[in-house]
């Protein structure tokens, strides 16, 4: 009784979300919602956001509905703009190249559209994220924004190369020195480079591209952003001179400790992605007695524009909204705590104008919740990425069988 | 007082670390060194936007200034260690040179360098890498600061360069192409230079010619290195690059100074004294090699080369003040040694525009001393960098260990201007000392001087007991008497070392006589491991041996393993010394004849036979003494020894009669006569008279007694052909004057556990005295050690840090009433075991403990107090006279005196 219970609700759902879901392919559609968290603005309670060819028409509460516009019906439900991760290695099948030194490489030669990792992404809400190399190697390569969504590489791309990775972590049996000199020396070599082929095109002498140098040329030309790793706060210091004496445009991708040189980093207006462990335990020599650091305060109070970002260590960090919520724990307001999930990393992806809110005029990305964003018992209902329903927990086939019959009310 | 001192400054120190620009703070102090222009006392300082502005004896405080009141502190400038291997520096980079290389990349700016600032360290100089030639550019650092832009005082300063051993043989360098093609191919890996000193120079000389900071830059050379030849030989190609250099470490700089102050090159000088640790010097040279350095401050600044004083390690970095102090203990003065650790490394490191010195337009980094720099037990209250205060001395830095109970009020020794101390019998400010047939014969005041006395004019002098290091390897040269004495054991327990060291050293090694100049005239040689250990005076031109062997040292480990194998070797050494006293016992006793063969054996034992222990009385002589007997009686004849100290005190053979319940028994010799009538009171109870005649004496009184062990029972051999003579085993016959208890146990014991099995296995199971060794824990078993009469002797890491605060052990034991001494452990650094005290001094120890620490303390444990540690009629001449009280940084030793000899003399 009870199991032909659940068949028939079940395939009730099925029938009721299956038929917006085909509908919305073309034409407006209406999302009706219980509340709008739109980030960049106040929430709105009882509104209805309008979609027309994958972008954001409209947000208003008490919004005259189109009458070709297909209703999605959220009355009950929460939407918030999709959630960005600005900087991740995962999804791929190794994250770094042994040589130290590879410009060329980019991830989208190694993005798997079929990892875990993306699916499981879409499950948590994320829409967007910047794969880049890892941060074992010196100067790592070039990254791709993707959507986790997509059977090919080219399906999921929105940007490819648009970033450069350096790390400043020394190898294991290198000294921070060391590394240092190298990146230096790297450097040198690429600037020099760009000086002769500039210097060469007025001779229209037009030289094969140097396909392996292009990557350092167009960092240092201003063309695409370094992303540095910062495994200390002390590395801050020695980037910013990298990138002052180099002139190359630069965001940061921080360790734990991060947070000391935030006066440093908020004197220069840095963007910058914090360590996925937003808290740790650190010796307080002046009392003599184990304190727990959080590393995103100062940069909310010095106003930085920062983000949040996820790995695959632990059950809490895997998730960008359970690090939102530690936030907000450790003293983040909501604000600050939603918009490094969502608006902050959109703006160190150089993409503020087109996603991370929901505002009229950028990328229908949207997540329909079941409760608020910040609340561990809310359900990821329904996502969807420039318009098009691209998740649907009802016909989430893994997390039915994840949870068992009783899961996923 | 102190304590309330310090609560005083914490309420200004809110005040003054919220700087702002323009504001201005005045410091008012006790006295000011400003190393640059002398001493001022009661001197203001004037700071503005974290700069000096004026610093002056007196005057106006500009309006508005916010006040410090430092009125009983003195201000020092910041301290420079101006050699520290900081941040990662550990790693080099595989090129032989790597000029591009830059300190100042691998410092944490943002670490807490309070460890250091507790010091006083305010600066240090650090160069990257240590094991290749040229290993990069230096930084000049703060330890304290807002972030790079407050710490970094020289991004790039100096070319480290490194000499000697360490850079030869680097690994060959390969380096593949990113992609390897025909015109880019994969080269075999490269060998590089240097494998001799000639590559060094050669590879030195390359570097001089190619495009980098070597030819290019103004960087100085920093070179390191320890021996005279290469520090020569480094000064020469400078010179012919036509650079300035500096020299690092430089241990040998001394034998090489006139050419040094010639050229006017610059040391910065490795006095190789870490306190609070064993000899570093110890684990690289003989003992003799290092003896020197301790006083090579003093010989540079004789021959007028600038140097600084740098700490041999990171972790010494915060005792630099103390390191100078042992430059000044051994003849620097203390303007020099101040001078050596701040003006002039900042000299050397071309920041003394900025640091180094309290004059106008320096930055405002200053130490607040709660007293003296070199004084016994100033501390660092407070340091000031870039005008903001970074350290606070606080109660929680220092931790005071009491087990849980009633405090009882702590005793305060007040010693001052004293000159005899006596450590047994207080002080006597102005006392009279004799000397007479290597012992003291006298000691007090108002006995005229016998006219055909030596006399030393000891006025203004300090008078204390020779040092006792209670456990030193001295005269072993590193481990190779060791392994010597190894090879020569004959079986035993494992590791145990049955021969006396004492036997194994050359006693007329002159660094025994070498290291008496420090103040220790005696030293327990002990080896490594475990074994016979001994006594000796590092007397004249042979060391004298006190007592060869004075004790035994085991090793002991925590958990049931531990004590089993502890108590599995203590049984079979008791086993083994029980059946040698009995096999001497019955050697000592006259033949018989052989039993009866008519006995039957279930006879009922005699009422005589065995062994008597009871007292005797001559209430005329007012003597009352303990005795103890052995009979045997055969028929009615009895034989036996008889034993008193009232009568001689030696086991006296006695012969009598058993009749009618009545014994009597006497002994007489050479005109002495001793006998005694006593009947069977009862079983095991007999009860009498006695007399002796021991001319012109004589005594009679009573005597009782009880029988303590009924004889053998015949069947169990008690007849002098059935013992058989124990087999000799030269391990297990050294705890045989332990058992006796003649003389302790050394128990190493590392931990907790360790330390309870020894204490309560020695005393409760086999009540030996014993002192346990290498114990870290030892103050948290405070109370059973008190319980179980155990001693402690504690190593020159004596101090231990705990998450960054402190523990003196021997602060610690000494409250709870243990008895400790200090020990070197080392193979030459015994030498430095008065500084040790000194350094437990600084550290909270009270002197005087400190003091027994080092003298009565390790005697008792020895069983030696009857001749040393103390200055009492009747004791060992060994005596050391110090300029000041023994462990102030400013007494220098005058004499040391052993066994009535002078085995040295400052001149």
């Amino acid at each position: 009784m009870n199991i032909g219970g659940n068949m028939i609700w079940s395939a009730l759902l099925g029938l009721l979300l299956a038929t917006p879901s085909a509908a919305l392919q073309d034409g407006p559609v209406a999302i009706k919602a219980g509340r709008i968290i739109t980030v960049s603005g106040e929430e709105i309670d009882g509104g209805v956001i309008l979609v027309r060819e994958g972008k954001i028409a409209a947000v208003q509460k008490g919004l005259e509905i189109p009458w070709d516009a297909k209703v999605l019906d959220a009355s009950k439900r929460t939407v918030i703009p999709g959630l960005i991760e600005a900087h991740t290695f995962r999804g791929v099948d190794r994250a770094n190249e042994r040589m130290p030194s590879v410009p060329f490489v980019s991830s989208f030669d190694s993005i798997n559209p079929v990892d875990p990792y993306f699916e499981d992404a879409l499950r948590q809400g994320i829409t967007t994220m910047l794969v880049l190399p890892g941060n074992d190697t010196m100067i790592g390569g070039q990254g791709c924004v993707v959507r986790p969504t997509g059977t090919t590489t080219e399906a999921m791309l929105v940007a490819r190369d648009v970033a450069l990775k350096i790390s400043l972590r020394p190898r294991p049996g290198t000294s921070r020195m060391a590394h240092l000199a190298a990146l230096r020396r790297e450097l040198d070599e690429a600037a020099e480079s760009v000086k002769e082929r500039s210097e060469k095109k007025d001779a229209k002498a037009s030289p094969e591209q140097d396909v392996k140098r292009e990557p350092m040329a167009r960092l240092l030309k201003g063309v695409i952003p370094a992303f540095v790793y910062c495994p200390t706060a002390s590395d801050v210091h020695k980037a910013v001179e990298l990138a002052e004496t180099y002139k190359f445009r630069m965001k940061l991708v921080l360790g734990p400790d991060g947070w000391k040189a935030a006066d440093e980093i908020a004197k220069r207006k840095l963007e910058v992605v914090l360590a996925p462990e937003l808290t740790y335990w650190e010796t307080d020599e002046e009392k003599h007695e184990e304190v727990r650091r959080f590393g995103a305060g100062p940069f909310a109070k010095a106003k930085c524009c920062f983000a949040f970002q996820t790995d695959g260590a632990s059950y809490g960090t895997s998730y960008l909204w359970f690090q939102a919520a530690t936030g907000t724990k450790y003293g983040l307001t909501r604000a600050e705590a939603l918009r490094a999930i969502t608006l902050g990393p959109a703006e160190i992806l150089g993409m503020g104008a087109r996603l991370g809110s929901i505002q009229p005029g950028k990328d229908a990305n949207l997540v329909i919740l079941t409760g608020d964003p910040l609340d561990g018992q809310t359900w990821v209902d329904m996502v969807l990425i420039e318009g098009k329903t691209v998740y649907e927990r009802s016909k989430d086939e893994r997390l039915k069988r994840a949870l068992g019959k009783d899961g996923a009310r | 007082m102190r304590i309330a001192g310090v609560l005083l400054l914490l309420a200004v120190f809110g005040v003054a670390a919220g700087r702002s620009p323009g504001a201005v703070t005045a410091v008012r102090t006790a006295r000011v060194h400003t190393v640059s222009n002398g001493v001022i006392e009661r001197a203001i300082i004037i700071i503005e936007d974290g700069k000096i502005r004026d610093v002056r004896a007196s005057g106006e405080i500009p309006e508005g200034a916010t006040v410090i009141d430092a009125s009983i502190q003195v201000v020092i400038p910041g301290i420079i260690d101006a050699h520290a291997s900081l941040a990662d520096s550990g790693r080099d980079a595989d090129e032989t040179i790597a000029q591009d290389v830059r300190a100042a990349d691998g410092i944490d700016y943002y670490a807490s360098g309070r460890r250091m600032l507790a010091g006083g360290v305010s600066t240090l100089y650090v160069t990257p890498g240590s094991r290749r030639l040229l290993t990069g550019q230096g930084a000049v650092v703060k330890t304290a600061g807002r972030g790079p832009a407050g710490r970094l005082l020289a991004a790039s300063h100096g070319l480290r360069i490194t000499l000697g051993e360490e850079p030869k043989n680097p690994p060959a360098l390969f380096k593949p192409p990113v992609s390897a093609s025909s015109g880019d191919p994969i080269r075999p890996a490269r060998s590089q230079y240097p494998a001799s000193r000639m590559g060094q120079f050669a590879a030195l000389r390359d570097a001089a010619a190619a495009p980098g900071p070597l030819r290019d830059g103004k960087h100085p050379l920093m070179v390191l290195a320890h021996n005279a030849d290469d520090l020569v030989k480094a000064v020469l190609f400078a010179g012919e690059i036509g650079r300035p250099i500096v020299l690092l470490d430089a241990e040998e700089a001394v034998q090489v100074a006139d050419l040094l102050a010639a050229k006017k090159v610059d040391v910065i000088f490795n006095p190789a004294y870490a306190p609070g640790h064993r000899d570093v010097a110890d684990e690289a040279r003989p003992a003799l090699e290092a003896t020197g350095t301790l006083n090579g401050p003093l010989l540079l600044e004789k021959a007028g080369v600038r140097f600084a004083l740098h700490a041999p390690s990171d972790g010494d970095t915060r005792d630099l003040l103390f390191i100078a102090g042992a430059a000044v203990r051994n003849g620097l003065s203390e303007e020099a040694a101040l001078r050596a650790v701040t003006l002039s490394p900042a000299e050397i490191l071309g920041v003394a525009k900025r640091v180094g010195s309290i004059s106008p337009g320096m930055d405002a980094d200053l130490v607040f001393l709660s007293g003296s720099p070199f004084a016994p037990s100033t501390t660092v209250d407070r340091v000031m960098v870039n005008g903001e205060f970074v350290y606070e001395r606080r109660e929680a830095d220092v931790i005071t260990y009491r087990p849980i109970r009633e405090r009882a009020g702590k005793d305060i020794l007040a010693i001052r201007g004293g000159r005899i101390l006596t450590v047994t019998q207080g002080i006597l400010p102005e006392g009279l000392i004799l000397v007479e047939n290597r012992k003291i014969a006298y000691v007090g005041k108002g006995r005229p001087v016998p006219h055909e006395a030596r006399v030393i004019d000891a006025s203004g002098l300090t008078a204390v007991p020779g040092f006792i290091d209670f456990h030193s390897h001295l005269g072993f040269h590193m481990d190779r008497t060791e392994t010597a004495l190894r090879r020569g054991r004959v079986g035993g327990a494992a590791g145990a070392i049955g021969v006396p060291p004492s036997k194994l050293v050359r006693l007329d090694d002159p660094v025994y006589r070498a290291v008496a100049a420090s103040g220790v005239t005696s030293i327990l040689l002990a080896p490594d491991s475990a074994g016979a250990c001994s006594v000796v005076k590092l007397s004249g031109e042979k060391a004298a041996v006190v007592r060869e062997l004075a004790a035994v040292k085991l090793t002991v480990q925590g958990g049931t393993s531990g004590a089993q194998s502890l108590r599995d070797l203590l049984q079979k050494a008791r086993k083994y010394h029980d059946e040698w006293e009995a096999w001497e016992r019955a050697q000592k006793e006259p033949a018989r004849p052989a039993p009866a063969p008519t006995s039957e054996t279930g006879k009922p034992p005699d009422p005589i036979s065995g062994a008597w222990k009871g007292t005797l009385e001559a209430p005329e002589q007012n003597i009352k003494a303990e005795f103890s007997a052995e009979f045997k009686l055969e028929g009615t004849r009895v034989t036996g020894s008889f034993q008193s100290q009232a009568v001689g005190g030696q086991p006296e053979p006695v012969e009598g009669t058993f009749e009618n319940g009545e014994l009597h028994f006497e002994r007489s010799q050479q005109g002495s006569k001793v006998e005694a009538t006593m009947k069977l009171a009862g079983p095991d109870h007999l009860k009498g008279t006695w007399k002796a005649l021991i001319p012109p004496l004589e005594l009679k009184g009573t005597l009782e007694c009880r029988r303590s062990a009924p004889a053998a029972a015949p069947e169990a051999g008690a007849s002098k052909a059935e013992l058989k003579e124990p087999r000799k085993d030269e391990s297990l016959e050294i705890y045989r004057p332990v058992f006796r208890k003649e003389v302790p146990v050394i128990a190493t014991a590392r931990d907790l556990p360790a330390i309870e099995t020894a204490a309560r296995i020695l005393r409760e199971e086999f009540d030996l005295d014993h002192v346990l060794l290498g114990g870290e824990d030892a103050p948290y078993a405070g109370d059973l050690l008190a319980s179980k009469a155990s001693g402690v002797a504690l190593g020159p890491d004596f101090l231990q840090e705990r998450k960054g605060a402190r523990l003196n052990s021997a602060e610690s034991l000494a409250a709870q009433g243990v008895p400790f001494a200090f020990h070197s452990s080392g193979f030459s650094s015994t030498r430095t075991l008065p500084l040790t005290a000194a350094y437990a001094v600084r550290h909270g120890l009270d002197a005087f403990d400190a003091l027994r620490a080092v003298t009565v303390t390790p005697a008792r444990l020895l069983k030696l107090e009857g001749r040393l540690g103390s200055i009492e009629r009747g004791r060992d001449a060994d005596l050391v006279l110090l300029s000041g009280d023994p462990f102030s940084m400013t007494s220098r030793v005058r004499y040391v005196i052993i066994d009535g000899s002078i085995v040295y003399e400052a001149k």
